[in-house]
């Protein structure tokens, strides 16, 4: 059964490079803050904190569509193993 | 940021922290918006107190060993707006009407008593016009008498809100009022047989 388990978590890794994520930790980070200070301030004008908690999950909800999915664009850059030589 | 759970995790951990950043400013605004409202100047007109002292001997009167326990029980009337006390983050407010009074023993001692209270859920409601109500609780003390004493009324509030801790208060508006000797039982009796008689 473990092993199973372990052939569908290599499946469900989805990796992206290493200059995606770093990039992708930033975006994140920051589209994270402005979503929290905007969702803030809609909630304190329109005097409703359902709509600041509606606002923040509509942010959140966003970082996981940037962040989550393997898309192409991340896996552009790719590291090159090296190949290993084989000497007679 | 590899994996798909890796990033799922880091984006939940930053989410949860600003999500306790939004939570302090929600809190904190709360808060600005009440020193605004200037809530802890609230005005409250609490008049026409007709106290009424019954003498219980059942034990869930405050009796002990079916000694005679003085209990208060009184009609009232309450005029008070605290629609400043809603904003963004007030759930409910809990009013409740007390009196403070001096112990008869132990002068120095003071102690509070609450004999009305209720929940307000919605800003339309805050605006309290209470006319001859009666109160809630029958209240008595530690010590066998309640009457003779020096009673000062006051209207208290609590705001218990979405987020963040409590905030009590009271309005303005106090009502002092002293309550009744009461005569004992058989004294009043002889006196209505005496009128009977004549």
């Amino acid at each position: 059964m473990s092993e199973v388990l372990q052939e569908i978590q290599k499946k469900l890794v989805f990796p992206i490079d290493f200059a995606s994520q770093r990039r992708l930790d930033r975006s994140v980070y920051l589209c994270l803050m402005i979503g929290t200070v905007v969702s803030c301030f809609i909630g304190l004008f329109t005097q409703s904190l359902f709509n600041l908690v509606v606002s923040f999950g509509l942010t959140f909800c966003v970082c996981l569509a940037l962040g989550l999915p393997s898309y192409p664009a991340y896996n552009k850059q790719r590291l090159e193993w090296v190949k290993p030589k084989i000497s007679h | 940021m590899f994996s798909l759970s890796q990033r799922f995790q880091q984006t939940s951990n930053q989410a949860l922290s600003f999500a306790i950043f939004a939570a302090a400013f929600v809190v904190a605004t709360f808060c600005a918006q009440l020193y605004q409202d200037n809530v802890f100047g609230l005005s409250s007109s609490i008049g026409n107190i007709q106290p009424q002292i019954n003498v219980r001997t059942s034990r869930f009167y405050g009796s002990v060993n079916g000694r005679p326990k003085e209990n208060l029980k009184i009609s009232f009337d309450l005029e008070s707006d605290l629609t400043p006390l809603f904003n963004w983050n007030t759930k409910q407010i809990f009013v409740y009407l007390t009196a403070e009074y001096n112990g008869l023993k132990k002068p120095s001692v003071k102690s509070e008593v609450t004999l009305w209270d209720s929940i307000i859920t919605d800003k339309e409601g805050a605006v309290i016009s209470l006319n001859n109500a009666k109160s809630k609780y029958s209240v008595w003390d530690i010590e066998e008498k309640l009457s003779d004493r020096n009673l000062t009324f006051k209207l208290h509030w609590n705001i218990q809100p979405w987020i963040g801790p409590l905030v009590y208060g009271e309005t303005n508006g106090e009502s002092p009022v002293t309550l009744p000797q009461t005569k004992p039982k058989s004294q009043s009796a002889r006196t209505s047989k005496r009128s009977e008689a004549v």
